[in-house]
């Protein structure tokens, strides 16, 4: 755990602190070193404090710790807010010709540069924080070379004199410290060979969505799943696709859900107020066997709650939200890489079985920037599976008698013949009422029992066909089970390299699948303890898992707002085995 | 070779086609105007050389919804007020169907109206038929959004004391490119009527004038009906937005005073949504669900996305 570094940038909003922590990530991932990244950020509608985190090391990182060594701090607030994190051996650099009067606690290495000053002297004062990433290229025994290609990458659309000057800064804020500071923090830097892709869960599941042929995409901003839309924008088109901004998420999933009537691979992707809104469409969906990919980038709620915070809260919405009885599957993705595969299946499980997929990401996954070996993304391993669609040479298959297109035939496998309109011969009717398997609406008792188990035979036929199983880690014979969903995979992994240095064994199975999910009940009988880690209040999973298994779990819950720490999250384990499971 | 070989099929179509063999006979109440919409779209469709497999119709919630019940076509019935954004983005994935939007006043002018505005706004190429009928006659009668003032139902048991909504006014005022208003007792118009709409590149919204004998006997069979194109008491040029605004208000006055104008209204030579997108290079000119079908393309790997994440 030593080996890694802890940096920081922080400042007011508004003032460039996202893209200079990407610009250092970038430099980080470039070197060849793994980049873990994490943001403070309030909403903008106040402004107010904003900080760019970055974990890095030469081994793969994934979650976040409690430690914060360099620290470059635009205000005041960016050193108050960081207190608990920062130690003994933290530098800050500040620049200490602003009219702030920095108040760095003496143990701590205060590092003065003047940023503005040397900004302005490169060529603008808007450079001051490229001049901090090179104060801290200095800190921390990192070529600032590193630096030069995320700049031109950042700054190349605005003319090389841009991009030179931004190099001119980074330089004469190392050239600063090396001259002024005679300091041995004791880093070095290492890098290595490695080509690694840099890239947030958003940016995954865009990607995923484009590799998996999705075609069609309907949206409407919201924090934190906008940068789902705006991946897409401007990359779909060179693949045939369509990006639409709706007037509101009614809307959004409304065309979503005609774009795939007509053929295409459909999206929408919202948070947890988008996915109210779109509820009741969603039993449309499933009713009239529609597929569709619906992503949720769960945020901290409810209502407004805190937009930009992280929480898990969407469980219970995802699992049984909507009126009546809705076959459904919902696939929450537990890395970044993964939030790219289970894109992938969320699309193939939606046209096989013509059933709605509720993709459920987290604002952890979408604001993190996180490092791959470009294999963890092979794009020849895709497959594409687009399920019973028939065409002009198949489609007689399945008209009855009278010539009329079955749109609904109750099958063995529950699973439909699907005409795209345009199709000769296969024009039908299809509705949110219940129907027969013409698309003729009925109330007839003995129809409506048919189209239901239909419906849910599906969902049995893909338990038999597709493997919903957990990602397991750790000791398999250990008496600790730790079970968790979504993204909480990276952090509790890490807390388990904690817990082993005190001899304590843990078995974790982190579960990316909640409906159909896997049958934990002998993994749960067979645990001392079973801990249940998520990010919400009530424990939503735990309650799930309970109640598929007849056992009581623990419970650790957070709903700061702030994802889980692995060092935190260790102690919290190490304090539950303590504790009686509650009755 | 299109895998959509139904669109453009080239043959001699028999209005007879249109008659689903599921649901021959509406179930819609005698008298009801909603068979006048039915009427003629069965007859404007065949004249413009469409066949049942190209074309989409999507309803909203309401007698007016069971439309694509008793009209073989791809028929999807949504939700209550969600038909233009199913249809608008159907026509968007696949430009080669011919989509149609139908739905009631309360489904389009009220709890769909924010999708109305938009749709006209962004100029989907599509066409929205609103089965005006000035109450809500599923639910069996209650004061809708066109419901005039002083309307009794049950749900304003001492007359509506709300103005109506401009459904022409709205439409123009959104930014629809083609505009009308008909009247089911006057199918030769209606149908007319539809075969432009359909034809007109944009949105192409009707408020048709459907008369409900069961729930609002009060109003008027909407006859007699004038056609403002026919008759010597109007003069308006309908590529005016200015003279069009005041016709359109004058008509909307009038129903409520008794007098049924009908016809054309507005013309807009305005691109539509897919046109302005193509202009644009932000939409690919062939239906974006063909390239699955079409061997010639080799299946896109995303490599190239991972080059730019380093």
């Amino acid at each position: 755990m030593a080996e890694d570094l802890n940096w920081a940038v922080g400042g007011e909003a508004g003032d460039g602190i996202d893209s200079t922590g990407k610009i250092f990530a970038q430099a980080l991932s470039r070197a060849g070193r793994h980049v873990f990244t994490s943001k403070d950020f309030a909403s903008r509608i106040r402004g107010g404090y904003t900080a760019y985190k970055i974990r890095t090391a030469v081994d793969e990182v994934q979650s976040v710790v409690d430690r914060l060594d360099i620290l470059v701090a635009l205000t005041q607030r960016t050193i108050d807010e960081n207190l608990d994190e920062l130690h003994d051996g933290s530098a800050i650099i500040y620049d200490g010709e602003r009219s702030w009067e920095a108040n760095i606690p003496e143990e701590m290495t205060a590092v003065d540069v003047p940023l503005r000053s040397l900004a302005e002297e490169a060529g603008g004062a808007i450079m001051r924080n490229v001049v901090a990433l090179g104060a801290a290229c200095a800190l921390t025994g990192f070529d600032v070379e590193y630096l030069d290609e995320s700049l031109e990458k950042r700054f190349g659309g605005k003319g090389s004199k841009i991009v030179e000057n931004n190099k001119t800064a980074a330089r004469m804020g190392r050239d600063y410290v090396e001259e002024h500071y005679d300091l041995d923090l004791g880093y070095e830097l290492e890098t290595t060979d490695a080509d690694y892709v840099l890239l947030n869960g958003d940016e995954a599941i865009g990607m995923g969505a484009l590799a998996a042929g999705c075609r069609f995409y309907a949206g409407y901003p919201i924090t934190p799943a906008t940068a789902v839309m705006e991946y897409l924008t401007g990359r779909i088109e060179e693949y045939g696709g369509h990006v639409v901004q709706c007037e509101d998420e009614l809307s959004a999933i409304n065309m979503a859900l005609g774009g795939a009537r007509a053929g295409a691979r459909s999206m929408t992707a919202t948070s947890g107020p988008g996915i109210d809104l779109m509820a009741e469409t969603f039993g449309l969906i499933a009713t009239s066997e529609t597929p569709l990919v619906i992503c949720d980038v769960m945020r901290s709620g409810p209502s407004t709650g805190m937009p930009t915070k992280q929480e898990q809260g969407d469980l219970n919405m995802t699992l049984y939200g909507g009126h009546g009885e809705i076959p459904r599957f919902v696939v929450a993705p537990t890395t970044i890489s993964e939030c790219f595969w289970k894109t992938v299946e969320a699309f193939n499980l939606a046209e096989k079985y013509q059933t709605p997929v509720y993709l459920v990401s987290d604002l952890a996954l979408a604001v993190t920037e996180q490092t791959f070996p470009p294999e963890a993304f092979d794009m020849d391993a895709v497959e594409i599976d687009r399920g019973k669609i028939v065409d002009d040479d198949t489609v007689g298959e399945w008209l009855d008698d009278e010539g009329r297109f079955r749109a609904h035939a109750n099958t063995d496998d529950g699973i439909s013949p699907r005409a795209l309109p345009g199709t000769v011969d296969g024009a039908h009717m299809s509705t949110g009422l219940e129907h027969d398997e013409l698309g003729r609406r009925t109330e007839r008792e003995d129809e409506r029992v048919e189209q239901v188990d239909k419906r849910y035979r599906k969902v049995e036929t893909a338990k038999r066909e597709e493997d919903f199983s957990w990602r397991e880690f750790g000791d398999p014979d250990a008496e600790t089970l730790v079970i968790s969903w979504g993204s909480n995979e990276g952090a509790i992994v890490e807390a388990m390299a904690l817990l082993e240095e005190d001899d304590i064994d843990v078995r974790f199975l982190s579960v990316p699948y909640i409906f159909p999910r896997p049958d934990l009940t002998e993994a749960v009988k067979a645990a001392e303890d079973v801990i249940v880690v998520e990010c919400n209040a009530t424990g939503q999973f735990a309650d799930v898992i309970e109640h598929d298994t007849l056992t009581r779990v623990k419970r650790i819950n957070k709903y700061t707002g702030v994802r889980f720490l692995a060092d935190e999250l260790a102690a919290e384990i190490r304090e539950q085995l303590t504790t009686e499971v509650p009755a | 070779m299109s895998a959509f070989n139904a669109i453009g099929e080239e043959r001699d179509i028999d209005r007879n086609e249109f008659t689903p063999g599921l649901e021959p006979q509406p179930t819609w109440c005698p008298g009801c105007g909603d068979f006048g919409v039915l009427k003629a779209l069965k007859q404007a469709l065949p004249e413009i050389g469409k066949t049942p497999d190209e074309v989409l119709t999507c309803t909203g919630i309401g007698c007016s919804g069971k439309l694509n019940s008793y009209l073989e076509t791809y028929g999807f019935h949504t939700i209550h007020g969600r038909s233009l954004p199913v249809a608008r983005a159907a026509k968007l994935a696949n430009d080669g169907l011919t989509v149609i939007a139908a739905g009631g006043d309360g489904d389009g002018y009220g709890i769909g109206g924010n999708h109305f505005m938009h749709t006209a706004r962004e100029n989907h190429d599509i066409t929205y038929i609103v089965f005006n009928n000035e109450v809500f006659g599923l639910t069996k009668g209650q004061t809708s959004p066109t419901s005039p003032r002083g309307h009794k139902s049950k749900t304003t048991p001492h007359g509506n004391a709300k103005s109506p909504i401009r459904p022409l006014s709205l439409a123009l005022t959104s930014g629809a490119t083609y505009i009308a208003r008909t009247a089911a007792v006057n199918p030769n118009q209606a149908k007319e009527i539809i075969k432009e709409a359909i034809e007109h590149d944009g949105f192409a919204h009707i408020d048709f004038l459907t008369q409900c004998p069961t729930w609002n006997k009060d109003a008027r069979q909407y006859v007699p009906y004038v056609d403002v194109q026919e008759s010597d008491d109007y003069d308006f040029d309908i590529h005016n937005r200015q003279e069009a605004q005041e016709m359109m208000f004058e008509t909307e006055n009038a129903l409520h005073e008794g007098t049924v104008l009908t016809g054309r209204y507005f013309v807009d030579e305005r691109p539509s949504y897919q046109q302005e997108k193509k202009e644009l290079g932000e939409m690919p000119t062939e239906p974006l669900a063909e390239r699955y079908f079409d061997d010639d393309y080799e299946w896109e790997r995303s490599y190239d996305l991972l080059e730019r994440h380093k």
